[in-house]
């Protein structure tokens, strides 16, 4: 089609910037604020940066923030890398095999196991929270790694997404192998794992950005400070309606905690966008 | 090197039986063809040697040990798929050196065998390309390379030419016939092409719905054809069929025209197959000759010969193929005389359709 | 998503698939169906707060759920809460993709200051939006006072909804948009060009092609909308208002959390549980089915 019709083109992008000056003005005010003291921040509502941000930075990071309801954002940042990157790793191994059995054997149970795994794509840890604390209670795994990271591995979107993947596999390529001299370990290893590298890469970046954004997991299974998270440890600064938060350290707390998935998506775009549109086969 | 050995070999997918009961035996070093339509079983029966697909029933042995329970890998065979089945991941020395690798052998023994094959297939330049920086020529070649480097007993081809442009096809051809001539190994080699199994195998086994019509060898197969199928499906153009009644000592088809025959014959009705290069238009020198009319209904000049489409006369509204040479001067809707001898007749119960052998015709 | 395929050839090996299969068997067996079924035995009981005793109740606890105005209550406030986030995101969305799709320079470079929100956990989404909101400091509630509103989202009920509404459509926003933009870019040209030779205008060409062939996509967005407004917006109610004031955003999910954790009962919230778990399966299942109908086309 010739596009010729100049203003229109215009228009468009007009609509375009300030969509996205609007989806990023909450986070320009957030940087804002956390560059000024608190005290700056309620009274003159800055609109251009300050010279506190060192200050609140090393503040929140060292813990210097406690008495306002912040934990020391350093540990809680530890942690957050610990459970997302447990849940990443975890997930992925687990359903790498997982697809693997499923689709390359043919065993008794394999359409019982197939169905159950099948299930547990349908509720998310949400909806059975209740019930799934008092396991993890009961396992004595509350305020662990192990009690934040296992149960959300329970559930088999990834074993899915690999399953389709592997089915993908030309027959050929895998009766090669077999001429060739593999058996089922060698095949998995020389072959599998390489092929896969692409849709591994993908769900990393989607399951880093999920394990990251747990709020209400943690939230639930973790009351020792030593384990919160960042995402769940700003829950407390803001819940008081009477007090006035201290938005400065409230709002550098959470550009950090909102900072590494967001870099992950924006440095990752391709393999981000192939993970999203794969999960939703 | 190896003999193979089919015994009452069937193979049914749940109620379906999709290969009756075949018998082969394969001697050391034979290039052996499958050849027939789709959905023949010729695959079928490749992949149960290769050990791929389970046997319903019956016994394969490969160099006198029976392998049905043996995974591939322990059959010590190699097989070239048609999509090739390179490992994308691989580059081509990867892929040559794989099954070696797998099977432990030593590395720079690897090294000389891959490279030894590499110059063998032209490939030498190539070797640390992945499959997807190939033609399809080349990653053709990498496939057999890949089957050449690890010297098994026999080599498994299931129609590896078939993703080749027609002349890279004739190219490929000839390749494989001089490597099959100084390897020396049993070579079984699945197409449905028919120029392949001809111009390929020492011996041809053509099948049809898992049946098989024939086994024998190009020369055979050719000239002494099992069965109005055998007739029709080797040789371009087809072999013509024609039917024919049986009246005492005369066999009539084509309405007038007419055979004698010596010998019991099974039935009333027969058909008679001649092929399009074994008619001609007019009598060269002396000889046994049958003749028929035809009205001629299309000309197509190859070239190098020319194929003329004709109708019988005589109300029999049977189609007829003739070959002729180029210089033959025909017009189309002109009515011809057909001229053939009666010894390059083949003879067909029409109800078997199987071909009729010890009788004797001659023109009457 | 085609639910059974095969392959056509396999490996024999009586314990290793068992092998490959058992961890994700073990995980989903303890963190799964052992909670989910504990969820439902649970629903069927009744149970005193220190969990002493518990007795067989039939389905008392559903009943006493679905007669209970502070549930039916809730319901209504997840269905607003719901439509209004679902609303405002896919027509944002839809609005930006179009105009994405259409620009030609500068199509990438919006995009990738349109998706990042996603990477946003949504009580980080809660608390930024409830910073520009907030009565002390906030930027928005400044100028809403000044424009002569009476912003309070502590004590107005419709205010609370308005900013926990914009938060979570804002984080849904990109993948909307990425949804929508993939959808646009396969509409083929030719059809476009074919109707503009027809003499459709831009909008007509809207109406009539680009939005009945993009259907499909909004229909799929749909379902994951209702799934994302259902379940995945607890962190944003949890960071911004807590449910209040006096209920006026306490959603299902928040609901459940609420009267398990805080309220401490047990078979009530298992009930609530379950009539999630109802909703998120006839959801999924109608995304399934609808998936498979892609796939066949």
């Amino acid at each position: 089609m010739v596009r010729n019709v100049t203003w229109r083109t215009w228009l468009m992008h007009a609509v375009l910037i300030f969509g996205t000056v609007i989806l990023a003005f909450p986070i320009y005010t957030a940087l804002v604020a956390s560059t000024h003291t608190v005290r700056a921040v309620i009274t003159e509502m800055p609109l251009w940066f300050g010279s506190q941000a060192w200050e609140n930075y090393i503040t929140v990071l060292s813990g210097g923030a406690s008495e306002v309801g912040i934990p020391p954002v350093g540990i809680m940042m530890f942690n957050s890398v610990v459970m997302a990157l447990g849940i990443t790793v975890g997930k992925l191994s687990v359903s790498l095999l997982a697809a693997y059995a499923v689709v390359f054997f043919r065993f008794p149970l394999r359409r019982v196991f197939f169905w159950m795994i099948f299930i547990t794509l349908m509720l998310p840890v949400e909806v059975r929270i209740m019930p799934t604390f008092e396991v993890v209670s009961d396992l004595g795994m509350l305020n662990s790694y192990s009690g934040l990271i296992l149960p959300l591995i329970a559930s088999a979107t990834a074993t899915f997404l690999f399953r389709q993947f592997y089915l993908t596999i030309p027959d050929e390529l895998f009766e090669a192998a077999r001429i060739d001299g593999a058996g089922p370990l060698r095949f998995f290893w020389d072959h599998i794992l390489p092929l896969s590298r692409t849709n591994m890469a993908a769900m990393f970046v989607i399951l880093f950005i999920y394990g990251w954004n747990q709020y209400l997991w943690p939230l639930l299974v973790t009351s020792d400070e030593s384990m919160y998270t960042v995402v769940m440890g700003l829950q407390r600064s803001t819940a008081m309606p009477d007090a006035i938060p201290h938005w400065n350290l409230i709002m550098s707390t959470a550009l950090l905690g909102l900072l590494p998935p967001v870099l992950v998506v924006v440095f990752m775009q391709r393999l981000f966008v192939k993970g999203l549109v794969e999960t939703e086969k | 090197m190896a003999e193979i050995k089919l015994e009452e070999v069937r193979k049914s997918y749940g109620p379906a039986e999709v290969v009756h009961g075949v018998d082969l035996t394969i001697p050391d070093g034979e290039f052996l063809v499958l050849v027939g339509p789709s959905g023949c079983g010729k695959s079928t029966i490749l992949r149960m040697i290769a050990g791929l697909e389970t046997v319903t029933s019956g016994r394969i042995s490969i160099d006198r040990r029976i392998v049905n329970r043996l995974e591939p890998k322990d059959r010590d065979i190699a097989m070239v798929f048609q999509n090739y089945a390179l490992y994308p991941h691989m580059s081509v020395y990867q892929n040559m050196a794989y099954g070696l690798k797998v099977r432990g052998v030593h590395k720079a023994d690897i090294h000389n065998r891959v490279n030894e094959a590499a110059v063998t297939l032209g490939l030498g330049e190539y070797l640390d390309r992945k499959p997807r920086a190939l033609s399809g020529g080349q990653r053709q070649r990498v496939a057999m390379g890949r089957a050449l480097v690890r010297n098994p007993k026999a080599f498994l081809f299931d129609e590896p030419l078939s993703n080749l442009d027609a002349k890279l096809r004739n190219q490929m051809r000839v390749e494989l016939k001089q490597l099959h001539a100084r390897l020396k190994n049993t070579f079984v080699y699945v197409t449905h092409d028919q120029v392949e199994a001809m111009t390929l195998g020492q011996r041809i086994m053509v099948l049809r719905d898992g049946n098989v019509e024939q086994v024998g060898t190009p020369d055979e197969i050719y000239n002494q054809p099992a069965s109005t199928f055998v007739a029709g499906f080797i040789g371009a153009p087809s072999m013509n069929i024609l039917s024919g009644s049986v009246d005492g000592d005369a066999i009539r088809f084509a309405g007038k025209a007419g055979l004698v025959h010596a010998g019991s014959l099974p039935g009333r009705e027969v058909k008679i197959g001649v092929r399009p290069e074994h008619l001609c238009l007019r009598k060269e020198g002396e000889g046994d000759y049958c003749q028929v009319r035809a009205k001629v209904a299309l000309i197509e000049p190859l070239g190098g010969d020319t194929v003329v489409h004709c109708r019988l006369n005589g109300g029999s509204d049977e189609n007829i193929i003739i070959r002729v040479h180029p210089d033959e001067k025909v017009g189309e809707n002109e009515t011809a005389i057909l001229y053939f001898k009666a010894d390059t007749l083949h003879l067909f119960d029409a109800e078997t359709q199987r071909r009729i052998n010890g009788v004797q015709v001659c023109a009457g | 998503m085609a639910v059974m395929q095969d392959k056509r050839v396999h490996f024999r090996n009586k314990w290793l698939p068992y092998l490959f299969i058992a961890p994700q068997m073990v995980v989903i067996l303890v963190f799964f169906f052992w909670p989910a079924s504990q969820a439902i035995k649970q629903s069927v009981y009744l149970e005193d707060p220190f969990g002493l005793s518990s007795q067989f109740v039939w389905l008392d606890n559903f009943t006493a759920l679905f007669t209970d105005p502070h549930y039916l209550e809730s319901v209504k406030v997840t269905l607003v809460f719901s439509l209004a986030t679902i609303g405002l995101s896919l027509s944002v969305s839809l609005l930006l993709a179009v105009f994405a799709d259409q620009v030609i320079k500068g199509a990438n470079f919006y995009k990738t200051f349109i998706i990042w929100p996603y990477a946003v956990a949504p009580p980080l989404a809660g608390v930024l939006w409830l910073f520009l909101f907030h009565p002390a400091g906030g930027v928005v509630a400044y100028l809403l006072n000044h424009a002569g509103i009476d912003w309070d989202y502590f004590a107005n009920s419709g205010q609370a909804m308005l900013l926990v509404v914009v938060a979570a459509a804002w984080k849904q926003i990109s993948y909307n948009f990425l949804f929508f933009l993939a959808g646009l870019q396969a509409i083929p040209t030719s059809l476009l060009e074919s109707a503009a030779i027809d003499g459709a205008g831009p909008v007509t060409r809207f109406r009539t092609i680009i939005f009945p062939l993009l259907s499909p996509t909004t229909f799929f967005l749909l379902v994951v909308n209702v799934i994302y407004a259902f379940f995945e917006t607890f962190g944003i109610i949890h960071a911004a208002t807590q449910g209040g004031p006096g209920g006026a955003t306490n959603t299902l999910i928040f609901k459940v959390f609420n009267d398990g954790f805080i309220g401490l009962d047990l078979g009530g919230s298992a009930a609530q549980s379950v009539v999630l778990m109802i909703i998120v399966m006839m959801l999924t299942i109608l995304q399934f089915k609808f998936i498979e109908r892609r796939v066949q086309y």
